[in-house]
C-alpha cells in the first residue's frame, strides 16, 4: 500500500512538472530569432551619438550569416540609450548580446563627458551587455569599420585577439565592469586603450584616462 | 532502510546547517553590508558570528533545560493554549521564510537563467520540488546534502579563490572608517542570517545527560566554516568591485563568477554551472522552512495517544498538511514578487518581528514549562 500511494505520489509530480516545463518553454526566443553582436561601435556626429552593431561572419551553424556586416545603418540618436533603442528597432531580429567581444568608443564621444557618463550608467543599470566586454577607444570609428574586409576575421574577434595578445606587454585590458565599477567607487584611474587605423591594421598607441570622478584625459 | 523517525547524523547536521546559512547569506547579504559599513562589514561580519555562537550557547542552554525537542516538550509541559499559541507563531514564521526562500530562488532563476519565462511558472516548478522533497522525509534530504557537500563547497571556494588576480588592494584599505552605530547594524544584519540556528531546538537529539550538547558542538562548526566562507566572500567582493558598486549590484557573488576567465577557451560558462551552489543551498534553506511547516501542523493534528499503530500513523503526512503549507508558501512568494524590493521587505519583517520573537521565545518555553511541571 505504502509502495502504490508513493508510486502514484512520483507519477503526479512528474505529469506536473512535464506539463509546466513544457508550457513554460512557450515564452522563450528561439535562437533563429536572435541575432549576436560581437562588436558594439559609438560615436558622436553632427551633436548626435551614433550606433552600430558587428556580426560574426559565420552564423552558429557554421552558415554565412546575413548579418556580417558592421557598416550597415549607422543611427544617429540624442544620446546613447535612444540611439541604441533606434538601432535595434531596425533590425529583423532580437538582439543578445551575451557574446559580445568589444566596445569602440569614438573620441568625439569620449569627449561628451556627460553624454559619456550617462552611457556608463545606463549599461550598469541595463545589465545586458557582459562585464567583461572588452572597452577601447579610436579617433574615428569609420576607419576602424573600413579595413574589416581587408582583416583575417570579422572585426569584433580581430580586436578581442589584438588585445589579448597585447596583455602581456601593456597590462590588463580594460573591461566595461572595470568602468561601471570605477564610475561608482572613484578611487582608481583606468586606462582605455586608444586604438589608430594604420594601413588596414590597428595599433595600440596610446590611452585614455577615466576614473576618479574627473573627465577622460588623452595621452599617447 | 526507510526509517522515517526524523533523526539525521551529527554529520548530516554538520552539512545542512552549512548549507543552510551560507548559501543565502553570500548571495544576499553582501550588498545590503557594503551599503551599511562597507569595507568595515567584515568587522560586522565577526562580531554577527559571534552574536550567532552566543545565540547557539543559548539555545544549547534550552535543550539542556527541556531534555528533548521542542515539539514534544510543548506536548509534555505546556497547556494546549500555549503550546498552539506558540506553534502556531513558528508555524506562521516557517511558512513566511519558506515564501521568502521561494521567491528569491525563483527570481534567481529568472534573473541570470531564463528572463523570458515567468515568474509564477519557475516558482510553481520550484515550490512543487520542494514539497516533493519535504515529503520524503528530513532523512532523504539529508543524506542528498550529505552527498553533495563537497562537490558544491569545493568548487566555490576554488573560483572564489580564482578572483584573487582582479583583487584591488586600493578598495580595501580604507577601513575602520565606520561609525559604531552602522557597524551594530551591520553586526545585526549578519545575526539575522544566522537565525535558522533557531531551529535547532526542533531536532530530535540523542537520549543522553546533556541533552543538545552533541547538537550544539555539530551547529558551532557549521557556524564557524559558514562564517569563514562568509568573510572570504566578502573580502573578495569588496577587493574586485569596490564597496559602492558592490552596494548597488543584485547578486554580486553570481556576477563575479561570470568575470572569471580561464586560459584555453574552455569552461566558458562556469558562471552558469556555480549557479548550482545557489540552487542547492536555497533549496535547502526553503526545504527546511517548509519541512517545519509540515511538522508543525502534523504535531498541532497529532492525537494524545500512546498506542503504537496510532504514533506510526501520526508520523506519515497526509496530503492537506503538506498542500496548504506549499500553496501558502507559494503566494507569499508571490505577493513578495509584486513589490519593489521585496527583500528589503522581507528584511524589515525578520529584523523587527522575526528574530526578536525567536531570541525571547526558547527561554519563555523553558519558564512556562518549568511553572507546569513545579504545578
Amino acid at each position: 500500500m505504502h509502495d502504490m500511494s508513493s508510486y502514484i505520489r512520483i507519477k503526479f509530480y512528474v505529469l506536473c512538472m512535464m506539463a509546466v516545463l513544457v508550457l513554460s518553454a512557450c515564452a522563450a526566443t528561439e535562437l533563429e530569432e536572435r541575432c549576436f553582436p560581437i562588436l558594439t561601435s559609438v560615436g558622436f556626429e553632427d551633436r548626435k551619438v551614433t550606433y552600430a552593431l558587428g556580426f560574426p561572419r559565420e552564423g552558429l551553424a557554421g552558415e554565412e550569416s546575413k548579418n556580417s556586416k558592421t557598416n550597415v545603418s549607422r543611427v544617429k540618436a540624442k544620446n546613447f540609450k535612444e540611439s541604441k533603442t533606434k538601432y535595434e528597432s531596425r533590425l529583423n531580429k532580437v538582439v543578445d548580446y551575451n557574446h559580445l567581444k568589444v566596445i569602440v568608443l569614438e573620441e568625439d564621444f569620449m569627449e561628451q563627458v556627460k553624454i559619456y557618463e550617462e552611457m556608463i550608467d545606463y549599461l550598469a543599470e541595463l545589465e545586458e551587455f557582459p562585464r567583461n566586454t572588452y572597452v577601447c577607444a579610436v579617433e574615428d570609428v569609420e576607419d576602424l569599420l573600413e579595413i574589416e574586409k581587408d582583416l583575417p576575421q570579422e572585426l569584433g574577434t580581430y580586436l578581442e585577439e589584438y588585445l589579448n595578445k597585447q596583455e602581456n606587454a601593456k597590462g590588463d585590458i580594460l573591461t566595461l565592469g572595470d568602468l561601471m565599477d570605477e564610475k561608482e567607487n572613484k578611487k582608481m584611474v583606468l586606462y582605455i586603450p586608444y586604438l589608430e587605423v594604420e594601413d588596414s591594421y590597428v595599433e595600440w598607441e596610446g590611452y585614455y584616462a577615466v576614473g576618479m570622478g574627473l573627465p577622460p584625459v588623452k595621452f599617447q | 532502510m526507510y526509517v522515517n523517525n526524523g533523526e539525521i547524523s551529527s554529520r548530516q547536521t554538520f552539512r545542512l546547517y552549512v548549507f543552510d546559512l551560507m548559501g543565502i547569506a553570500t548571495l544576499l547579504l553582501p550588498p545590503y553590508l557594503a551599503q551599511l559599513c562597507g569595507i568595515d562589514g567584515i568587522w560586522a561580519i565577526l562580531i554577527g558570528t559571534g552574536a550567532g555562537v552566543l545565540y547557539l550557547i543559548y539555545l544549547g542552554w534550552v535543550m539542556k533545560r527541556m531534555q528533548m525537542d521542542a515539539c514534544t516538550y510543548l506536548r509534555e509541559n505546556t497547556g494546549v493554549i500555549f503550546r498552539f499559541t506558540t506553534v502556531g507563531l513558528v508555524w506562521l514564521h516557517s511558512i513566511i521564510t519558506a515564501g521568502f526562500c521561494a521567491y528569491v530562488f525563483s527570481n534567481l532563476m529568472q534573473y541570470t537563467l531564463v528572463r523570458e519565462s515567468k515568474f509564477w511558472i519557475i516558482l510553481f516548478v520550484i515550490v512543487l520540488v520542494a514539497a516533493y522533497a519535504v515529503s520524503g522525509g528530513i532523512e532523504s534530504r539529508a543524506r542528498v546534502y550529505e552527498v553533495l557537500f563537497l562537490p558544491v563547497l569545493i568548487p566555490y571556494i576554488a573560483m572564489m579563490l580564482a578572483t584573487i588576480k582582479d583583487f584591488e588592494f586600493v578598495y580595501v584599505e580604507d577601513v575602520f572608517r565606520v561609525s559604531g552605530r552602522q557597524l551594530l547594524e551591520g553586526s545585526y544584519l549578519v545575526f539575522l542570517f544566522l537565525a535558522p540556528l533557531f531551529y535547532s531546538l526542533f531536532l530530535i537529539g540523542e537520549k543522553e545527560k546533556n541533552y543538545g550538547r552533541n547538537v550544539v558542538k555539530t551547529i558551532l562548526c557549521s557556524i564557524g566554516l559558514s562564517a569563514l566562507i562568509l568573510f572570504l566572500s566578502y573580502v573578495l567582493l569588496v577587493g574586485n568591485f569596490g564597496e559602492n558598486a558592490l552596494a548597488k549590484m543584485r547578486f554580486p557573488v553570481v556576477t563575479i563568477m561570470s568575470t572569471i576567465q580561464f586560459k584555453g577557451n574552455f569552461l566558458k560558462r562556469m558562471d552558469a554551472l556555480m549557479l548550482g551552489v545557489w540552487f542547492f543551498t536555497l533549496y535547502a534553506l526553503l526545504n527546511l522552512h517548509l519541512h517545519y511547516g509540515v511538522l508543525l501542523l502534523k504535531d498541532a493534528a497529532l492525537k494524545e495517544n500512546k498506542n503504537q499503530k496510532a504514533k506510526q500513523e501520526g508520523r506519515q503526512t497526509k496530503w492537506w498538511q503538506l498542500v496548504v503549507p506549499s500553496v501558502l508558501v507559494f503566494g507569499i512568494a508571490y505577493v513578495l514578487q509584486q513589490y519593489e524590493d521585496g527583500i528589503r521587505l522581507f528584511l524589515n519583517y525578520y529584523a523587527y518581528v522575526a528574530v526578536p520573537i525567536m531570541v525571547v521565545l526558547p527561554l519563555v518555553f523553558v519558564i512556562v514549562g518549568r511553572k507546569n511541571k513545579s504545578a
